[in-house]
């Protein structure tokens, strides 16, 4: 079960259909048109029963149990994408579906794909969306490595389906991440740039040198 | 030029690997050789340097998890016997070689060398080395650094604060049990950096961390001190930069470590007596391993044979590339001083701790010498971080640049196709303990001990040495192993206070084998208010 604390400004967050989907996971039953602000409240206080339950037990109570399983769950339930910087030119993605969601979402026969939308921004915190491009990827892919055309800006990763006639529905988006332009300029190319002596004498020639080696398609 | 000073700075850390279930398995016999091989010697050598009044200085950064091996008095049992052990086949290993002299000597003086750990772990540090590191800290000697409680590769968790904060705090504490001093610096695991940590390091109090050189010198602008100053960042954090190109010229191909005479230690008897002998040692069975006992030089006979090694040739070579060495990193710290109008300046060597003994066997001798040579010739000095902070004109930079000292420079040891599959699960972890920080902030009794446990599992889950060892064929299956227990345990724990029960007959099992950090309190994982 996700473990997101269901707050009323989380709910509210939710589309109409996810919170549906939530309360089938919590086991509520929900006839068929009840208003998306009757469902939250109806979520609000399950898990206000649930905080009372957890919380306010006075011990743990020991109890026998199985050895846990061998190897590790292959799914924790949840539609979430998370971005990880590996190098200034490539971001590593990985992500995960809520399995009701996943079954629902490949079972419309309008379904055509899920892809991921890479968006460009000139700074971390929020700004204007320079732009983006997108990826298609497979119904059982699970990660992916992103090569950034220009490492001097930030991306987020949204996670999106693609339905044939209709306009494309964003799942999840991670964080925005990126890299602190730094000094790397020359590392491309064998054109030679007088350094200052002290960052010449610190080694910034044969950096430079290792980097193109090793980074060519990351700096200019 | 009147201020020049070398800065060593030591990474000690190794894998976490004690099983008190399963006693001779090759990690553990990986410990114990560096036991042997690095820290006895180290200490024995500057118990050395201090007794001959020389000034020598060394700043280390000790794993917290390390520090807690160290203390074991399980794994400091088991030292004792693997000790006993390699004495006992050296006394009969004399005996095989009475009819080759050459290699008798060299078995001689490796049987010695054995015996003179064992009399001194047991008899001068009652099997805890940690005291005399703290006894060289407190003497001035030494400079010992804080870092993250495991060897966590910092910059892939910056975007969840509270895995940072538990990381440092744990550390913290665990330093504390093991040493009297203050830390002002923080070695970065890897030394990886990314913009944001200056401003955590700073609030725990640390003044100054270390980062690879091209930290700096792709840093927007780059001091123009270059790396031979510490720069300072926007909120007053100092960051000194390792020199990369004069840590090659020691460790690298064709660089001062690499010369023919040393010993050879691949070339151990471990891996290549047959099973029935080295049973007295430990079961073949269960993997080859290093013993302590090499006989060869890197050298080749003119025959093509491995040359005996010869220890008079090797300390001979040792005098020769301490001159060079100094020489060298003198005439680059003259130019740097008088390009900065005969500014004081630093030069910063940091390696991982097991280069010196484990894989170059001469490089503690190799210190030892240098600190005597630097003592004798005054132009140069040995320094400790600290002491330099306030020496210096330092510069102010934004933030370095995103890096480490991994071969390439980044991330891609710890983040690609081998290892990526434990992130899912090591941030699902993570952000549950938050979580769990979070609902349960105030329990005690069998549900702190059970999140306590959590908390321990998942910082071992973070240590980078699984991700590393991912990429290495021989090593894989044990990181794995070792990762997906941890993760297991977590995950036990999270369900049981779902469902309110939990075993304490597994809880109290788990906590035996994983016995590090028994002072650790979940909260660290709480949300900043």
């Amino acid at each position: 079960m996700d473990s997101v604390p269901l707050t009323k400004a989380y709910l509210e967050s939710l589309s109409t259909n996810d919170l549906l989907l939530l309360a089938d996971d919590y086991g509520i039953d929900i006839p068929e048109g009840l208003n998306r602000r009757l469902i939250i409240g109806e979520l609000l206080e399950l898990a206000e029963e649930n905080e009372r339950f957890s919380s306010h037990l006075p011990v743990l109570a020991d109890a026998a149990m199985p050895e846990p399983e061998q190897g590790l769950p292959e799914t924790y339930n949840e539609t979430r994408i998370t971005a990880m910087i590996r190098d200034p030119a490539w971001i590593f993605v990985f992500w995960d579906f809520h399995t009701i969601q996943f079954t629902n979402l490949v079972a419309n026969p309008r379904f055509e794909s899920f892809f991921l939308r890479v968006n460009t921004f000139s700074r971390e915190e929020p700004s204007k969306l320079l732009d983006f491009f997108d990826i298609d990827v497979g119904t059982h892919d699970r990660k992916w490595y992103i090569h950034l055309a220009d490492y001097r800006n930030f991306c987020r990763i949204d996670l999106y389906c693609r339905n044939t006639g209709e306009q494309d529905r964003i799942l999840a988006a991670s964080g925005v991440k990126g890299i602190k332009p730094g000094n790397t300029i020359g590392c491309k190319g064998t054109a030679r740039r007088r350094n200052p002596p002290l960052l010449e004498l610190s080694g910034l020639s044969e950096l430079r040198n290792t980097h193109f080696r090793n980074h060519r398609q990351s700096f200019d | 030029m009147h201020d020049a000073s070398l800065i060593f700075v030591l990474d000690a850390q190794l894998p976490f690997v004690r099983h008190p279930e399963e006693p001779g398995r090759m990690e553990e016999s990986g410990y114990f050789t560096a036991l042997s091989e690095t820290y006895l010697p180290l200490l024995r050598s500057c118990t050395a340097l201090e007794t001959g009044g020389i000034p020598f200085k060394l700043a280390i950064a000790f794993s917290p998890l390390l520090c807690e091996m160290l203390a074991d008095p399980l794994l400091q049992q088991r030292y004792v016997d693997f000790l006993d052990r390699t004495i006992a086949f050296g006394e009969t290993e004399l005996d095989r070689k009475d009819s080759d002299p050459e290699r008798r000597a060299v078995v001689e003086r490796q049987l010695k060398r054995q015996k003179t750990n064992r009399h001194e772990f047991v008899e001068i540090y009652e099997k805890n080395i940690l005291k005399k590191f703290d006894y060289f800290a407190t003497h001035g000697y030494m400079e010992i650094l804080a870092t993250t409680a495991t060897p966590c590769f910092l910059p892939l968790y910056v975007d969840i604060p509270e895995a940072i904060n538990a990381q440092i705090e744990t550390g913290l504490i665990i330093y504390r049990k093991h040493f009297t001093s203050v830390p002002a610096g923080f070695w970065l695991p890897a030394m990886a950096w990314k913009d944001g940590l200056e401003k955590v390091l700073k609030s725990y109090g640390f003044m100054y961390t270390l980062v690879d050189s091209h930290a700096l010198l792709f840093a927007d602008p780059p001091p123009k001190t270059g790396i031979f100053s510490p720069a300072v960042c926007e909120n007053g954090f100092s960051v000194f930069a390792r020199d990369t190109l004069a840590c090659a010229a020691l460790a690298e191909s064709g660089g001062i470590a690499d010369r023919d005479v040393y010993l050879d230690v691949e070339h151990d008897i471990g891996f290549e007596y047959d099973e029935e002998l080295l049973s007295a040692l430990f079961s073949v069975e269960l993997g080859r391993r290093k013993t302590g006992y090499c006989y060869h030089s890197r050298r080749k006979t003119g025959e093509g044979e491995p040359a005996v090694y010869r220890v008079d040739e090797a300390e001979a070579c040792l005098d020769d590339v301490v001159s060079s060495f100094v020489h060298d990193r003198l005439a680059v710290l003259k130019k740097a001083s008088k390009a900065l109008d005969d500014a004081p300046v630093t030069d910063v060597l940091a390696l991982p701790a097991s280069f010196f003994g484990q894989e170059w066997h001469e490089g503690v001798l190799w210190f030892e010498k240098l600190a005597r040579y630097v003592a004798e010739n005054g132009d140069l000095s040995l320094s400790l971080p600290f002491s330099r902070l306030s020496a210096q004109e330092n510069e102010r930079i934004n933030t370095p640049y995103y890096s480490s000292w991994l071969p390439g420079g980044y991330a891609e040891e710890v983040l690609n196709s081998s290892n990526d599959w434990m992130y899912p699960f090591v941030r699902k972890a993570t952000l549950r303990m938050i979580d769990l920080a979070e609902r349960f902030p105030d329990d005690d009794s069998l549900k702190e001990r059970a999140l306590n446990m959590a908390a321990r599992e998942l910082l071992l889950s973070q240590s980078m040495d699984w991700f590393l060892m991912m990429n290495r064929q021989d090593q894989g299956s044990y990181a794995r192993e070792r990762f997906e227990d941890s993760i297991r345990s977590f995950t036990v724990v999270y369900e049981s206070l779902g469902s309110n029960f939990i075993s304490t007959e597994w809880l109290t099992r788990t906590e035996k084998r994983d016995n590090f950090f028994p002072e650790i309190n979940y909260r660290v994982y709480s949300k900043r208010k």
